[in-house]
């Protein structure tokens, strides 16, 4: 961060530029995040007036939940997978975009666009693409003769994680790809014209110059994408519902389960602030990481 | 400072904004709404009721509510139509726990109903005080005993039942290769075949929309009460393990189900709402396990407004059996109160919202709606009187009539929602092939020990 | 162009890729276009829009999504221009605040929420939604314009202090209309989130003269026969407002969203 270096006073009055964006943390985010730890240490179901104490339950319970700990390597998965699917998809088309002999902005467009549309939408039309008998993904691979290779994309729970990551890289590789674009049009084009002179071709161009020069833009699609994938819920929730048998659960579609499904308030509560640790950890490894990378 | 004023600014324009919004949400004296939301309470001197529900559906509403209204010119009915159960019950806890919920409360018996309780104003006095002594000979004694789960001052009342497992047919398509409903499970395999080999492009076999793990569910109770009538539920109370060899033996019997090719393939990925009904509403597979509901869609009503709607053509006609015999057991159907009715403690109507529960459990309501077929009649000696479409209709509806009475074997729902959990997860698990029956039998009863009763 | 412009090869194996694509991900969303016409346009639309329902529905959340615009706006580019560029006691640590509270899935605030609400008197009421909107939104929207902000020349704001300017002028007269490619795309996204949520009004909203879009399909699912098309409809009918603002501002969204990409 820059300081304006001339001036050693501080600004007290800048407090009051922060007013109103502390207001609506304080008052939507802290206050929700004060009820969750409170209610943390009771067994509550969550509508009830009455709840017991119980310390630390919740969270010894939750450490060994056995759900748990598969919902948190699903997330896992999906973290790594479509975060990295999504960066790399969106760099090759945003690298390629102004290769193209036709079409560069009917193509970004086209790409950006699932990426702005709502997730209820998104996800009614991968459900139906996803189909075992009547999807366009099977009876695509039907008419090819690929018979052998249709499945039940949201039923198997093999697959099922998969199918819902395929439709987060659907939605979400636009975004990625915008992003690196804007970054590569900031770029000094005589230094690639020139590094093109000197006989550099595709992959030398990329690997050794485009790709290090996007340095922070990788760092903050990886933020984004980490929060984002902790956070997943509404695809996961609306195409397999964390099935079948949990073998697409979340922890997003956890937490809701428990705490609206299976009424267990304190316990969901625990799940909660669980989740934002986890954040604020892998957050903070990110930064200590791309510090590194700085110097 | 002149931050000062930028921040005015901001507040008057947040005033203006409620002030917009605001009369977009109570005193708009048009009645927005249409179909299910009430008019608004405009009118001087009427007792406003809230109520929240996901069925009766939108086009159910507008009839009872005309009717109850009627009846009671003095209350103003304000109704929140919510689309399915799980939004709806979410809806419910959240407002509940804000202190919000809304004065009649549609509720499910079993898994659903005992969280609620300290929500519910006890029923039994308001029914003794209106009916008398003897009132509940006025319900069917299954409905009354579900209703009793959450206590016997009657926290809630029946309002209709809904019975499962059935199989829901393509009346159209079995007449025009003359097959009869089957009885027993080989009867199903040979209508299956004959459908396989002369209908190419339909899906084999019955749809069920397995992901959705209550529709496993219905199946299941209706299988184990089939082997052992009644044990799974001694198994719920922690009387007898859930490995049981009976309840294995369902369990088995279940996954058959799946690997004989009776369900559909692909069933697992699929909900019964939208994905088979739509489906079997299609004519693209011939038979949907489903429950009773579906009635709904037998009435000549129903027929003709999906006939003008293009959805199904003129002569397409629907039939509705049991699941067939599928151990050597007795054919039944595990039933429940579906919905049941309920008075929110803190309300502030209290005889009004009786009022509406009175019509809808035993009055004017309760004939209305079960006409509808959405739900059966949990009051006694209600006849349902809808014309049906056709004749495979009206000897569906006869044929279900008959079981409610005769062979009703237990309750759809279990009473621990975690335990409920626990057997979904267990039944997509066998139905997968991936546990055997022996493995998830002993996880739901590892479950089950933590079950607090 | 990282391919050389007489490398016709290499382009065209780009071209080709590209395309196909393309394919992919075009034909998602022409099928949701057909399957809202099954049982016919007429019939499904009309369904939708003859509802005398529906335009309250909009109504209120063109209102709930200027709300949400307007003070994520004042709340953002405020804070923005404070830690960007001015110097006081615990600036990083507050930075931070603000920023973890995007961290936390918003499934787990359901309960606090409907509290606050309560207690704001919003029950019932579109509004209620845009306290959470805002406090959502502030996160993304503070990183994107502060960093946009601190790419502003310093020497601008040099030289107005030296002419007297006073903090407020600097920020009205020189960071908000510099900022604008990004205030635009915060816009942009503001609006975006607000008209897609569905949760929210779910849990918040019971009377229909309240409700916004989302809740809209759900009044034509039916518990017999089918209605996918008219849910399509209705789900299309929604996505209308998407499609033009992302038609009009899709210039804006990539410009704004430079900022946080390159330092």
């Amino acid at each position: 961060m820059m300081f304006p270096k001339k001036r050693t006073a501080y600004d007290y009055d800048a407090y009051l530029y922060l007013i109103p964006a502390l207001l609506f943390i304080g008052l939507f985010i802290y206050y929700g995040a004060y009820f969750n730890v409170y209610h943390s240490f009771f067994k509550w179901n969550g509508i009830s007036r009455n709840m017991t104490f119980i310390g630390f339950d919740n969270y010894v319970t939750l450490v060994k939940d056995p759900k748990f700990i598969k919902a948190i390597t699903n997330t896992l998965t999906y973290m790594v997978i479509t975060v990295i699917l999504q960066a790399v998809i969106g760099l090759f088309v945003a690298v390629v975009n102004d290769s193209l002999f036709f079409g560069k902005r009917l193509f970004k467009s086209l790409f950006f666009l699932p990426n702005i549309m709502s997730l209820v939408v998104v996800a009614v039309i991968f459900t139906e693409l996803y189909n075992f008998n009547t999807g366009a993904v099977n009876e695509a691979l039907r008419a090819i003769g690929l018979e052998n290779l249709v499945r039940d994309w949201t039923g198997d729970p093999n697959l099922a994680l998969f199918a819902v990551m395929a439709t987060n890289i659907f939605t979400y590789m636009g975004f990625s790809m915008i992003i690196y674009f804007t970054a590569i049009t900031q770029f000094n084009q005589e230094v690639i014209e020139s590094a093109k002179m000197d006989g550099a071709g595709f992959l030398q161009l990329f690997t050794r110059m485009i790709f290090p020069m996007l340095k922070s833009t990788h760092s903050l699609l990886l933020i984004l994408g980490i929060i984002g994938s902790l956070k997943t819920f509404d695809l996961v929730w609306l195409i397999t519902g964390g099935g079948p048998a949990r073998s697409s659960e979340v922890v997003s579609t956890y937490l809701y389960r428990s705490y609206v499904l299976e009424y267990k308030g304190g316990y969901s509560a625990a799940i909660s602030n669980l989740i934002m640790m986890i954040a604020l950890m892998m957050t903070w490894v990110q930064s200590r990481i791309q510090k590194k990378w700085d110097v | 400072m002149k931050t000062n004023k930028l921040i005015g600014g901001l507040l008057t324009l947040s005033l203006a904004g409620s002030l917009l919004a605001g009369c977009g949400s109570s005193n708009n004296g048009e009645p927005a709404a249409n179909g299910g939301a009430s008019s608004d309470s405009g009118a001087k001197g009427k007792t406003k009721i809230t109520f929240w529900k996901w069925i009766p559906t939108e086009g159910q509403m507008p009839e009872l509510e005309a009717a109850f209204e009627k009846e009671n010119p003095d209350i103003d009915l304000e109704v929140t139509h919510v689309g399915e159960s799980g939004a709806y019950f979410q809806k419910l806890s959240a407002g509940l726990a804000g202190g919000e919920g809304p004065d009649v409360i549609a509720m499910q018996v079993g898994a659903n109903a005992n969280q609620y309780k300290e929500f519910l104003e006890p029923l039994a006095p308001y029914a003794e005080k209106e009916w008398g002594a003897d009132w509940k000979s006025n319900f069917l004694d299954v409905a009354l005993e579900q209703a009793a789960y959450s206590g016997d001052d009657f926290r809630v009342l029946p309002g209709g039942m809904t019975a499962t497992p059935v199989i829901l047919y393509n009346a159209t398509m079995f007449e025009k290769y003359g097959l009869q409903v089957p009885k027993t499970l080989d009867e199903l395999n040979n209508v299956i075949q004959v459908l396989k080999e002369k209908e190419p492009g339909v899906i084999p076999g019955v749809g069920i929309g397995a992901k959705d793990g209550w529709t496993d569910r219905d199946v299941f109770m209706g299988i184990v009460n089939e082997i052992a009538p009644g044990k799974v539920y001694d198994a719920q109370e922690g009387k007898i393990p859930w490995t049981d060899p009976d309840i294995v033996k369902a369990f088995q019997v279940w996954g058959d189900l799946f690997k004989n090719g009776v369900f559909s393939d692909g069933a697992m990925g699929q909900s019964p709402y939208p994905n088979v009904s739509d489906s079997f509403t299609k004519g693209k597979s011939s038979m949907f396990s489903i429950g009773t509901w579906h009635l709904s869609g037998f009435t000549k009503v129903a027929h003709d407004q999906m006939v003008k709607d293009k959805t199904i053509t003129e002569d397409t006609h629907w039939g509705m059996f049991p699941f067939p015999n599928l151990s050597g057991g007795k054919q039944n159907m595990v039933a429940t109160v579906d919905i049941a009715w309920g008075m929110n403690a803190d309300s502030k109507h209290k005889d009004a919202v009786w009022k509406f529960i009175k019509f809808m459990a035993a009055g004017e309501g309760q004939k209305l709606w079960t006409n509808t077929l959405q739900v059966l009649p949990s009051q006694k000696g209600v006849q349902v009187t809808a014309e049906m479409a056709g004749k495979t209709e009206e000897q569906s509806l006869q044929t279900v009539t008959d079981f409610m009475s005769n062979n009703i074997s237990g309750a759809r729902e279990l009473k621990y929602p975690e335990l409920q959990n626990a057997l979904f997860d267990a039944l997509q698990a066998v139905a997968l092939g991936g546990k055997t029956p022996e493995k998830v039998a002993e996880d739901i009863e590892a479950v089950s020990k933590t079950v607090q009763r | 162009m990282i391919f050389d412009r007489k490398d016709i090869i290499g382009r065209t194996i780009v071209q080709v890729i590209i395309v196909v694509m393309g394919i992919g991900w075009l034909y998602p969303l022409v099928r949701m276009l057909l399957k809202s016409l099954e049982g016919g346009f007429v019939n499904n639309y009309s369904a939708v829009f003859t509802d005398p329902g529906v335009y309250r529905y909009f109504w209120n959340s063109i209102v709930v999504a200027s709300m949400d615009i307007v003070l994520t706006l004042t709340c953002v580019t405020l804070a923005a221009y404070a830690f960007a560029r001015l110097r006081f006691p615990f600036r990083t640590p507050l930075f931070l605040l603000i920023i973890i509270g995007m961290m936390i899935p918003g499934a787990g605030f359901i309960i606090p929420w409907f509290m606050t609400i309560k207690k704001l008197g919003l029950i019932d009421n579109p509004l209620s939604l845009v306290g959470p909107h805002v406090a959502g939104g502030i996160p993304f929207g503070l990183m994107l314009i502060r960093t946009f902000f601190e790419g502003i020349p310093k020497e601008i704001n040099e030289a107005a202090i030296i002419d007297g300017a006073s903090k407020h002028v600097i920020f009205r007269r020189i960071y908000l209309p510099l900022g604008m490619p990004a205030i635009a795309t915060v816009t942009i996204y503001t609006f975006l989130g607000s008209w897609n949520d569905y949760l929210l009004p779910l849990i918040f909203l019971q009377n229909e003269a309240a409700m916004t879009v989302t809740l809209l399909p759900q009044k034509f699912v039916v518990f017999a026969g089918t209605n996918y098309g008219k849910i399509s409809a209705a789900l299309m009918a929604i996505s209308i407002p998407i499609f033009l603002v992302y038609l009009f501002g899709q210039r804006f969204l990539e410009k704004g969203l430079t900022a946080g990409s390159v330092k």
